[in-house]
């Protein structure tokens, strides 16, 4: 039985690594699989391109290491014969590439969303075939990870680095893990705020960027739990902060240069970066100075995980929506005792549940958010109520802890041990797959559908003292009825059937950009940092004449996006997503 | 994304307007549109990617550049303003 599966392209590997460099990293790979034997793991490397290993596995091997098609697959193929609790993906993009998920805000416009694709890895931990549509991956059901190498590099010492890394970790006591380096631009302290204290109960240290940064002293650069809300940069390794006052003072939060010195972060971190692009895996002889992202950078100082974005991500200023959402639910699940697999898989899901009917915005954030790191290892460990039935009788998570070297022992915990990991497989399965089936169908058209929507948005619009542009568009949405999916006696039957006929579906989402009215210059923002709201269609007055009156204080508001909800016909709440 | 960049010599008015528009990035960011009206996110290899005060600068002047094209981004590492 196989618990844990390393895919990866060996072709691909050796084009980059040559001779004694693929050779130190085959070592490093079989020290991993002898490491996870110990920690009662039976670990087996898959050479997603070699055609005798994956004929053995009824799999269809790549033959173009760039296809997301093939290693899409390929990768679903090696699931089917493995069923692994643990599926770690081993290289960066030039080994097997990020899937091309199609970015449903995606728009010629040069002012909007010009990115053609939400790159990442969520298919890969989805039983849905090969697909560009986000919305084919709505019910994330298996535990994957990447442990990136550097993009286009060759020298092995940074995966060997990696490997190493992911052979020794060590679980630390919950309390190890509940202090943390927050990092907000000062733009968004309010919702990151939130975020924060969602996660640890209390924002108090949370550290605003200006003014601090990015010369973090050691007292909270060595924290064990990084949340970071700042922006970023294609292909540039920092992060950076923002005035809540000046628009234009963006001075960098988060150095990656910084962090790559010895001792600034302490083997075990854990990162989740709302950041755009902090996710990216770029070649790092594309930025300055040779500098590797933010993501590699942690992970080679031995950084456990790291949750990033591959490309531009969304947000509110205040409140929680979008990646505050995914980041968040990340972290909590790292901090209550799951691995970093299956910390990233609830996250998924609790994110799909929570934002369910994925709206365009949602959707993206869905698919362009990652897990960096062996899913396999858990940061902290927790005291469990299972007893292992051994010659002495333990607590699992003691007795898991402590490596036995007796043979009973460690047969006795690998059983309990396996036994409880197949229980919570199962449920992430079934709720994966019933979240797929929940996720209605939708269609873009490229215009505003329904001349009502369009009427209620322009009012809404005008309303919040902004211009509407020309950009606009239109995701229909089928809602179907839950009943088929629910309990078949007859009582359930019932019940489903009264509450699909009160439900009322959502049957639109619409999507305007506005900026607001008589601010066409360069943005300076001089006012207080502005707000972002879920409004109730009516009602709406005084939250609009404070959003008004915050958009005459603050120029910098220029363009927002407005995301309208239609239920049966009507609008009925509007989400506005400023920049952050 | 794709794994590798390519090396580009462009020539191109410099412009700045909004990109990225509602998200977390969103900022007046600075152009190089070229003769056929493509337009290209530019940036200084070693600038802040959000408010570089050396490329704006460079708005409303003609320059020829050189340097690499990412999937979203032109980032140069040399250019010359082009006269007359």
């Amino acid at each position: 039985m196989t618990d844990k599966v390393i895919v990866t392209n060996l072709t691909a590997l050796k084009e980059k690594y040559k001779g004694n460099a693929f050779k130190a990293i085959q070592t490093a790979v079989n020290e991993l699989i002898a490491a996870d034997k110990v920690r009662r793991l039976t670990t087996i490397l898959v050479p997603l391109d070699d055609p005798k290993v994956m004929k053995k596995l009824k799999a269809t091997p790549v033959k173009n290491p760039s296809s997301c098609r093939q290693n899409k697959k390929a990768i679903d193929g090696i699931y089917q014969a493995l069923v692994p609790d643990y599926m770690m993906i081993l290289g960066a993009i030039d080994v097997i590439p990020h899937q091309d998920m199609k970015n449903p805000l995606f728009s010629d416009d040069p002012e909007g969303d010009n990115e053609k694709f939400a790159w990442g890895d969520l298919p890969y931990a989805c039983d849905a075939p090969y697909s560009q549509e986000i919305l084919d991956f709505s019910g994330p059901s298996r535990v994957v990870g990447r442990l990136p190498d550097l993009t286009g590099q060759t020298d092995p010492d940074y995966l060997v680095g990696l490997l190493k890394t992911a052979s020794t970790w060590k679980s630390s006591p919950k309390s190890e893990y509940q202090s943390y380096l927050g990092i907000s631009a000062e733009k968004w302290k309010e919702s990151t705020a939130e975020s924060i204290t969602n996660i640890f109960s209390s924002s108090d240290d949370l550290q605003t960027s200006p003014k601090e940064g990015y010369k973090w002293k050691s007292d909270f650069i060595n924290r064990r739990m990084h949340f970071i809300n700042c922006h970023g940069g294609d292909t540039y390794p920092d992060f950076l902060g923002q005035s809540s006052t000046d628009d234009e003072d963006m001075p960098v939060s988060h150095q990656a240069a910084f962090l790559g010195k010895k001792g600034r972060v302490v083997e075990g971190t854990v990162v989740a970066a709302e950041c755009c692009f902090g996710g990216q895996l770029y070649d790092p002889t594309a930025a300055d100075k040779g500098q590797m992202g933010m993501c590699n950078t942690y992970l080679g100082m031995k950084a456990y995980g790291f949750l990033g974005s591959t490309t531009t991500a969304y947000g509110p200023f205040s409140g929680n929506d979008q990646a505050d959402l995914i980041c968040q639910f990340f972290l909590r699940r790292v901090l209550d005792g799951a691995s970093l697999g299956r910390a990233a898989l609830e996250a998924r899901q609790r994110f799909v549940e929570r934002t369910s009917p994925l709206s365009p915005m949602n959707q993206k954030t869905l698919a362009q958010f990652n897990l960096y790191g062996d899913p396999s290892v858990v940061p902290v460990s927790t005291a469990t109520s299972t007893l292992v039935v051994a010659p002495k009788v333990k607590s699992l998570g003691l007795a898991a802890k402590s490596l036995s070297k007796s043979k009973a022992e460690a047969k006795a915990v690998e059983i309990a041990g396996a036994a409880e990991r197949a229980d919570r497989r199962e449920t992430l399965r079934a709720k994966g797959d019933l979240l797929s089936r929940l996720q209605p169908d939708m269609n873009k058209t490229e215009t505003i559908t329904s001349a009502q929507a369009k009427s209620s948005l322009k009012k809404i619009m005008s309303q919040l003292n902004l211009r509407p542009l020309k950009e606009s568009f239109s995701f229909n949405v089928q809602s179907q009825s839950t009943a088929p999916l629910m309990a078949k006696n007859p009582l359930a039957k019932g019940i489903s059937k009264a509450i699909a006929a009160k439900k009322q579906s959502t049957t639109a989402f619409h999507v305007m950009f506005g900026r607001p009215a008589g601010t066409e210059t360069k943005a300076i923002a001089k006012g207080p940092g502005s707000k972002s709201m879920t409004l109730a269609a009516t009602g709406t007055k005084s939250a609009a004449k404070s959003a008004a009156k915050a958009a005459k204080q603050s120029p910098i508001r220029k363009f927002v996006v407005l995301e309208a909800k239609e239920v049966d016909g009507k609008i009925v709440s509007v989400k506005e997503a400023h920049s952050k | 994304m794709p794994a590798s960049y390519s090396a580009k010599e462009l020539t191109g008015r410099v412009i700045t307007h909004l990109a990225a528009k509602g998200s977390k990035s969103e900022r007046q960011a600075v152009f190089l549109e070229t003769a056929d009206k493509s337009s290209y996110l530019l940036r200084r290899r070693g600038g802040n990617p959000f408010f570089d005060p050396i490329l704006q600068k460079l708005v409303g002047k003609t320059i020829h550049c050189k340097g690499i094209l990412t999937e979203h981004t032109y980032i140069i590492s040399d250019w010359s303003e082009v006269k007359g």
